[in-house]
């Protein structure tokens, strides 16, 4: 079975600054997988150049087998989109607007339009222009899922949905993934894509810069933490445990950043009295650095 | 009428369409209906016409003359002002129909449809075509509506010939103006271009033989092929007809090939 997205060194230039250079990537068909980079990156670049929107410099894409550049009808068929910066038609009502894109899908199951909008809180009846972000991104959800779409690339997809929301659109694409629906989501938001990701590939300025299972992320992660104890503890008892850096008390505060397992410095805390653990989510730029340090990864 | 891309450009313009359609619709009835006033001085108005400089004249037309009512619709409406008019919405159409849409943004979403690129420009010229043809039809109406108020008879066959002229040359410019977007302009600068040749092409033909041009340049005019104000004596001339849709076509051919090759701007 063909890979559901296979690019092969793809690049698209726009003169100096943007674009991606020579990616290489495949996506297994049913995988979730996280596409994440800060903005700028060449996500956004990455997804158009997939639905041929725009045309490559050099390299290829394919989905399901088929060429991207050569067979965009086809590859539209089988995919469903919702671009990170959604503009829909305003003067059209959501209904209007899923009926006309339905009809260029060849018609879709208005049982499952009506029960995505309801799982969405999501009322279709009034015109575009009076929807706020998160409703028109809902909207955009709607027709991007309402043909049952083999593949679906998000393009930053929850970015503006309010919590209750996200959380209706992470159960929708669990069971589209149980159902076997290969999800390529774009995001900037480290912890969107651990929580519903298989794999993820990380971008920067263009560039894969690596490929991982969520799991070897996770364990790759650099994470600050910051223990507060009832007395003053001694530094020298948390340096040099394994990996474990950048270790500092002040007053009654041990802060340090740690890579991967917590054993080793909760053993050493626990000879003390703890009163409270802090722990920062590690920014995206801090997850590159853990990259960046030492050699660039590249485990496809 | 959301079932196709044509149809949905149909809908989206519904409101602006009406609104073209009366106004060329009332401006063409109220001209008209100035026509008995004018030919009852036209002696002296045709004085005046010959008194004129010439660069005045030539601006009113070749065969002015307020005479007949031939004469009098050449002069008032064929020449300019109704071709002005229908030139405006198509110019302002032809470059939003893509250019809007690409502007806005919408048209990653459209073409991220199974929709080939070639099958939404055709279905868009499409829509323009029946625009333009619906706001000439409005005010083909007003005009012969005029025409029955002023008790003046006017040769349907010939008024057709005239119709199908300045039908010609809306789309000629609507397309030129969708050419520009279909090779990657944006949708201010195609229109401002397409205005801007429509006027300056206009200026060539009409002042041309006052200014000593050579008739080649006038012959670079679509305006030197227009026969809005010509048909209604003279009838319909084929091969200026042909002409002027033949150039419709190869602006579309144009406007094809740039847009199923081109990058889609963000």
């Amino acid at each position: 079975m063909p890979e559901a997205i296979r690019l092969e060194r793809l690049s698209k230039s726009y003169g100096k600054q943007r674009g991606v250079l020579d990616l290489d990537l495949e996506v297994q068909p049913g995988e979730v997988f996280g596409y994440l980079g800060p903005n700028g990156a060449g996500k956004t670049t990455t997804i158009r150049l997939l639905l041929d929107l725009i045309r490559p410099s050099s390299g290829r894409a394919s989905i399901f087998g088929l060429d991207c550049q050569a067979q965009p009808i086809a590859v539209h068929r089988r995919v469903g989109y919702v671009p990170g910066e959604l503009a829909l038609y305003p003067k059209l009502t959501g209904e209007q607007t899923v009926r006309h894109f339905a009809a260029l899908r060849g018609g879709v199951d208005p049982a499952w339009v009506n029960q995505l909008a309801e799982r969405l809180d999501f009322d279709l009846k009034r015109p575009a222009q009076t929807y706020s972000s998160g409703n028109k991104r809902k909207l955009g959800l709607i027709v991007a899922l309402m043909a049952r779409p083999d593949l679906l690339l998000l393009d930053e997809a929850s970015a503006g949905l309010d919590p209750l929301v996200q959380q209706a659109f992470y159960q929708i694409l669990r069971e589209l993934r149980a159902a076997g629906t290969t999800v390529f989501l774009s995001s900037h938001n480290l912890p969107e894509v651990e929580r519903v990701c298989d794999r993820v590939a990380i971008i920067r300025e263009g560039k894969l810069v690596a490929v991982q299972e969520i799991s070897s992320l996770k364990a790759k992660a650099l994470r600050r933490i910051e223990i507060v104890f009832d007395n003053h503890v001694p530094v020298a008892e948390f340096e040099g445990l394994a990996g474990v850096r950048d270790v500092s008390v002040t007053d009654r505060r041990l802060t340090f950043t740690v890579q991967g397992s917590l054993d080793s410095i909760f053993k050493a805390a626990a000879r003390h009295t703890v009163q409270n653990v802090i722990s920062y989510e590690p920014s995206l730029e801090e997850v590159f650095l853990s990259f960046y340090e030492g050699e660039v990864q590249h485990a496809v | 009428m959301l079932s196709s891309v044509f149809g949905k450009n149909l809908y989206d313009m519904r409101r602006g369409l009406i609104g073209w359609s009366i106004s060329i619709l009332l401006m063409n009835l109220w001209i008209v209906t100035f026509y008995p006033a004018i030919r009852d001085s036209a002696f002296a108005l045709d004085q005046y016409l010959q008194n004129l400089p010439p660069a005045f004249a030539a601006l009113l037309g070749e065969t002015a003359s307020f005479n007949t009512i031939e004469g009098f619709l050449t002069v008032e409406l064929f020449t300019f002002f109704w071709p002005a008019l229908t030139l405006a919405f198509a110019i302002g159409s032809g470059a939003g129909t893509i250019g809007g849409e690409e502007e806005s943004g919408t048209l990653d979403l459209l073409l991220s449809h199974p929709v080939p690129r070639w099958r939404v420009l055709l279905e868009k010229f499409a829509a323009l075509t029946v625009f333009s043809g619906i706001a000439i039809g409005a005010g083909l109406l007003g005009l012969i509506l005029g025409t029955l108020f002023v008790n003046e008879a006017i040769d349907l066959g010939k008024l057709g010939a005239a119709i199908l002229s300045i039908w010609l040359l809306t789309l000629l410019f609507g397309t030129l103006s969708l050419a520009l977007t279909g090779v990657g302009l944006h949708r201010g600068a195609a229109a401002g271009i397409g205005a801007g040749v429509a006027a300056l092409s206009f200026l060539i033909n009409t002042l041309g033989p006052l200014a000593d041009l050579p008739e080649s340049l006038r012959r670079v005019s679509p305006w030197y092929y227009y026969d809005g104000g010509v048909a209604l004596t003279e009838g319909l001339k084929l091969g200026n007809a042909a002409l002027l849709a033949g150039l419709v076509i190869v602006f579309l051919a144009v406007a094809l090939f740039g847009f199923q090759r081109r990058d889609l701007a963000v």
